[in-house]
This record gives structure tokens, sequence and C-alpha cells, in this order.
């Protein structure tokens, strides 16, 4: 019984994280219709210049987040507006090989400014560990549960009610009518990357102190992540967060009670079958278009 | 005509460099060096190319190896073997180098080793794969303890210390199947019985599924075999859910980071590694505590950091190869040096003693015991007999 519940904890917070690097596609996706492979990197980046200050220089964590989430921001803006914008034949295709691409520059920087080492950031404190029992909750695992909280609440009622949030849909639909309404779709574009950016590197800062910061843990955020916005439903953020928790939730599960030789190829097999099932995802609206 | 005139000539210089001796001066050696600097086994290379640097640096000031400056080229795998092969290639056509050393995973080294063979070069390789020397390739060796040593020092201690029931938890790279393959092989021949045989993603963030699985076999033991940060986060998820049984971590972690990484959930677990991770917790009678402790002194006053337990294996390549060179009078060609490595004995490097010879290519003796078992106490590594 005590293993059950701490696989179910065990599997809320790994679903956590996925959910949180899906939440990154969703935004872009909305607002461009670009699948961004560097959202990853985004989280990488993140953590692996947050715990890089803080272990290295003894910064307050606070700070250190900043510093990370200011400079994944500027090259999350980078790689739009100097990069993605001014690629010439503009179809979502090539943006996708551009942000592959990116991802991997991404990757290089970060060893030569940063090195190859793993990093573990402390964990923030604050929140004490709490235990029912044997089945124990760590602190860390609830800073990142309110961090998805607040994420996945404050970009929904951002695309459902705001203007900001409305006219980077409309931008994303259909970027000729909307330009005719008034919205500049080159401005909601790089605002939709710098809010990935923030989003991920906030998300890679928090998650540091159970995963470690590495470079090479972009891909793995990117897959993840990636999986979870799909079988949640692309462009809906709570769809990525639900998503997030179910690939965590059957990996955690047949993990603990099957093999955990197979534990990935669980959770991809279940992508698979919803999505042939679901073409939208789970929580996606199908698109109708008219001719 | 003036235009054919080149090109002729272009070919026929073309020909006379393929057909020129491997090298001609006396005076000079030149190695080629694979090290993976990037990519998931840059852990590997990075404090060996370090060292690498250093110990070259260090023999060329005191006149080189047997009296011949070194140079070298380093080329980046990326634990790529397509990309080992490809280098190696370039390293003997074009960079011309008399041997060469690595490269470091087994993935890479099992592919290099018919190709060295065709190209007639010496390889002194990085990789503990068994495979490499046996069957014993004429081209290649061995300047590392090899896997096979390493899995049974690890089994030993475990029988000598009467643990019988081992849940073992490997990575999904080749690092932890190579491991885990060799282990449970070997595991029954030490009265060793394997409960289960776990596995997680080398990304994976959470593994407390396969420890609580474990916990609930109750085994005497728990064997990690993988590169960080995997170990440093099943440390922490073990400690978390009050796993209470000895956790043994294999060489893959032996670096000074680890400490630091696993922080206090390292506490009072062990693992194997060789004898360059504690230089001063070895006894004094170890023929290579000299070796070894010379080379931790250098690399932390060069680098200002401790090396990782890799660093050890260019340094023992070096000196045997310096000892090889001792052995030819006059020009090196590949040939000869080939011959000299077979007859190297008794060189003291600092993973034991090494040996060479026509049948065995795996120099290290049987009596120098690699590996040594180390538990982390108060935040120190810590011989244990």
């Amino acid at each position: 019984m005590d293993a059950l519940a701490q696989n179910l904890v065990s599997a809320l917070i790994s679903g956590a994280i996925y959910g949180v690097a899906g939440l990154g596609f969703t935004v872009v996706y909305n607002a461009t219709k670009i699948m961004n492979f560097a959202q990853g990197e985004f989280l990488m980046m993140g953590a692996l210049i947050s715990a890089f200050f803080v272990t290295s220089f003894g910064l307050h964590i606070v700070l250190a987040i900043g510093i990370a989430t200011i400079a994944t921001v500027m090259l999350g803006v980078i790689l739009d507006r100097w990069v993605i914008q001014l690629g010439r034949r503009k179809t979502p295709l090539n943006a996708v090989m551009i942000t592959l691409g990116a991802a991997i520059t991404f990757r290089g920087l970060a060893v030569v400014v940063i090195g190859r080492d793993v990093l573990f950031e402390p964990p923030f404190g604050g929140i004490p560990t709490i235990t029912f029992g044997n089945v124990y909750l760590s602190s860390q695992g609830v800073w990142i549960l309110l961090m998805l909280i607040v994420f996945s609440l404050g970009l929904s009622y951002m695309f459902s009610k705001t203007r900001i949030g409305m006219s980077m849909r409309a931008a994303s639909d259909n970027p000729r009518a909307a330009m005719l309404c008034g919205i500049d779709s080159r401005w909601t574009s790089t605002l939709a990357f710098g809010i990935a950016a923030a989003t991920g590197a906030i998300a890679g800062a928090f998650v540091a102190p159970i995963s470690s910061a590495f470079y090479e843990s972009g891909l793995f955020f990117s897959l993840k992540g990636f999986a979870s916005a799909m079988l949640g439903g692309l462009g809906n953020p709570v769809g990525a967060i639900i998503g997030g928790m179910l690939i965590g939730l059957i990996e955690t599960f047949s993990a603990g009670y099957l093999t955990s030789v197979y534990k990935d190829a669980v959770a991809l097999t279940v992508l698979i079958l919803v999505l042939l099932a679901m073409p939208d995802g789970l929580f996606g609206r199908a698109q109708v278009k008219r001719v | 005509m003036d235009r054919r005139l080149f090109l002729n000539g272009a070919v026929v210089l073309a020909i006379s460099s393929r057909l020129a001796p491997a090298r001609a001066a006396a005076d000079k050696i030149k190695i080629g060096a694979l090290f993976a600097l990037s990519g998931p086994s840059a852990f590997l290379g990075e404090s060996q190319e370090k060292a690498f640097k250093m110990l070259v640096e260090e023999k060329n000031a005191q006149g080189g190896l047997a009296g011949r400056k070194v140079e070298y080229v380093i080329y980046d795998t990326e634990g790529n073997g397509t990309k080992a092969i490809q280098q190696l290639r370039r390293l003997v056509d074009s960079d011309r180098v008399d041997v060469v050393f690595g490269p470091n995973t087994s993935a890479e080294a099992l592919l290099v080793k018919p190709v060295a063979a065709e190209l007639e070069t010496p390889v002194l390789s990085f990789s503990g794969a068994v495979e490499m020397t046996v069957p014993p390739n004429p081209w290649v060796f061995q300047a590392v303890p090899n896997n096979r040593v390493a899995v049974q020092h690890f089994l030993g201690f475990l029988k000598r210390k009467n643990y019988k029931k081992i849940a073992f938890i490997a990575s999904t790279d080749s690092f932890g199947q190579g491991g885990a393959t060799l282990f449970k092989q070997l595991a029954p021949d030490y009265g060793l019985t394997i409960v289960t045989a776990e596995e997680f993603g080398l990304r994976d963030t959470d593994m407390t599924p396969q420890i609580l699985k474990i916990k609930s076999l109750s085994p005497d033991a728990m064997v990690i075999w993988s590169i960080n940060p995997g170990p440093s986060i099943i440390l922490r998820n073990a400690k978390a859910i009050g796993f209470d049984k000895a956790i043994f971590n294999s060489n893959g972690v032996a670096s000074p980071q680890f400490i630091d990484q696993v922080g206090a959930a390292g506490e009072g677990t062990w693992l194997s590694a060789p004898r360059l991770l504690s230089p001063d917790s070895l006894s004094d009678s170890d023929p290579s505590k000299p070796v070894v402790t010379k080379l931790y002194r250098d690399y932390v006053a060069k680098w200002k950091k401790q090396p990782a337990a890799f660093a050890a294996i260019p340094q023992d390549a070096l000196l045997v190869l310096e000892a090889a060179l001792k052995r030819i009078k006059g020009d090196v060609t590949r040939k000869n040096l080939r011959d000299a490595i077979e007859s190297v004995s008794g060189v003291v490097g600092a993973n034991g003693t090494y040996t060479f010879s026509s049948q065995n290519h795996m120099g290290l003796d049987d009596s120098s015991h690699p590996m040594v078992m180390m538990k982390i106490v108060g935040g120190k590594f810590v011989v244990e007999p």
C-alpha cells in the first residue's frame, strides 16, 4: 500500500516535469503553429545556468534563476526574431528544422560557456518535506507542483481571456487576416518564444535539484514535453499538463509493477494508440477548415 | 599543357607520399589520440585529454619519450564509432602517426579493432571491453583494466563481505548493459543470487519505482551500474524512501565530483574505482602508489581540479609506449613499434603492472588488482581492504 502511494507521488512529480516541458510547446504552437524542438534546451539552460551560479559563486537562488531566465529569454528571442523570421521560406517544416539546429547550437554553447559537469542545485527549502506514514513528497516536489499550477493557470487565462493571447492565436491561425485587423504577427511570435523560454528556464531551475543540470538533458525534456503536448492535444496548456501526468503515471507503474526495461516503450505505445483513436489528442479541438 | 604537368606532378607526389616509410625521423614520435570530448561519454575523454596533454608536455620538457620528441593529434570522437573509424583512417593516412591512443568506449573500440589491423597501426585501446584482446589482434593492445577484471573484483568483494542476494540496477546505455551482462554471467561463480535486474534511462529524473520494487524483494545489497547523473538520483531516491541496505556503485561514477553531486545521500555507500580517486588512502606497500600520487598532484597543480579516475589510462599508455621505444634502436616504424610493445614487461603504471606478450595483449598482471573498493565516509573516499 505504501509502495503504491509512493509510486503515485513519484508519478505525479515526473508527470509535472514532463507537463511543464510540454507547456512551452503549447505556447509556441498556439502563436506560430511551429513545433519548437529547442524547448527542452530552454529547460536545460535554465537548469544549468542557475545551478552554475549557485554552486560556483554561491549566488542566492532567486538571483541565479533571474539571471538564467534573462539569458534564456534573450536566446529565445534571438532564435525567433533573427533566425526563424529571417528564414526565406516560412513553412512550419522549415521552422522546425531551424529549431532542431538551434537546439544543437544551444547545447554546444552550454558546453563552451559552462562545461560538461553534472551539477546538482541545492533544493530550495522553505517548504517542509511532506510525509504521510511512510510516503513522502519532497519539498522540491512541492515547489515543482506549485510552479506547474501557476504556469498552467496563467497561460490558460492568457490564451482564452486576454487580448494578447487571443491575438497570438489569431496570428497563428491566419497571419494575413490577423495583420489586416492590426495584429503584428511578428511581434506575437517573438513574444511567444520569449514566454516559452522564460517558463522553460524557470521550470529547468526548479527541476535541477531533483534531476541534475547537464548540457545533454535538453533532448530528453524536448521528447517528453513533445509527447505530453501531443497526448494532451496541441495548443491546450492544461492538456499538456494532463498529458505529462499520464505519461509519468504509465512510466512509473510499468517500472514499478511490470518491468523497468520496457517502461519507455509502454508509455510511447500508449501515446501511439491514443493518437490513432483521437488524432487531436485528449483535449485538442479538431481543426475544421472551410474550403 | 601546363595544367597536365601540374596534375602529373600532383599524382607523383601523392603516390610517393603514400609509399614513403611511415616515419623517417628517429628523433620524433607522433601519437594520434581518439578521445570522446563531447557527447554522452565526454566524462571519460575530458580528464584523459587534460592528463595526456600535461604528461606529454612534461615528457617533452625532459627530452621526450626515450629521447624522442612527442607530437600529437587529438580528435573528438563524440563517443561515435563511425566517427572514430574515420578519424583513425585520417590519423594513419594524412596525419601519419606512429601509434594511436583510445578510443574510450567499448562500442567505438570494437569497431576500431579490425580497422587497426587493416591499417597495420598499433593501437593502445582505452576501452575495457574483454573482446578487444580476446582473441588477440596483432595490432591492438589494452592499456586499461578490462571489464571482466573490474566485475570480478566487485563480485569477489561482495562475496568476502558476505552479501548473498543482490539487486542489480543499470542504465540502458552500453556502459550499463555491458556491466549487466558480465555481472549476471559471473555472479553464480561467486555464489551470489541476483534477485532482480532493473533498468533506467540515462536522463530519467526519478528512479523511486525501481527502488521500491527492489526494497520489496529485501536483497542484501543493491548494485548500480551506470554513469552519472543516474546513480546520484538513485542514491537520493533510496535515502528518501528509507532504503537501508548496502549500496554499491561501479567505476562509472569514479570521479571526485561524485561526492558533491550526491551530497549527504552518498554517505556510507560504496564504489569500485581505480586507485587514482583516492591516492592518500592507499597502502605504502602498493607498488603503484608513487605513480598514482605523482599523477594526482601534478594534475591538481596544473588544472586546479581533481582528476577523474580515468585520467590514469593515458598515463599508463605513455609509460608502456616509453618502455617500448627504449627497445627500438634507430627509426621507429609502425611494425617495429608493434613488436616492441609485445616485448614490454614489468612497467609499473597507475593501474598496476604491465607485461605484454604475443599472446597477451591485455597487459595488466593478474596480481595488479587495478580496482579498489571505496566507501564514502565523512564526504571522502576511503579505501576498504
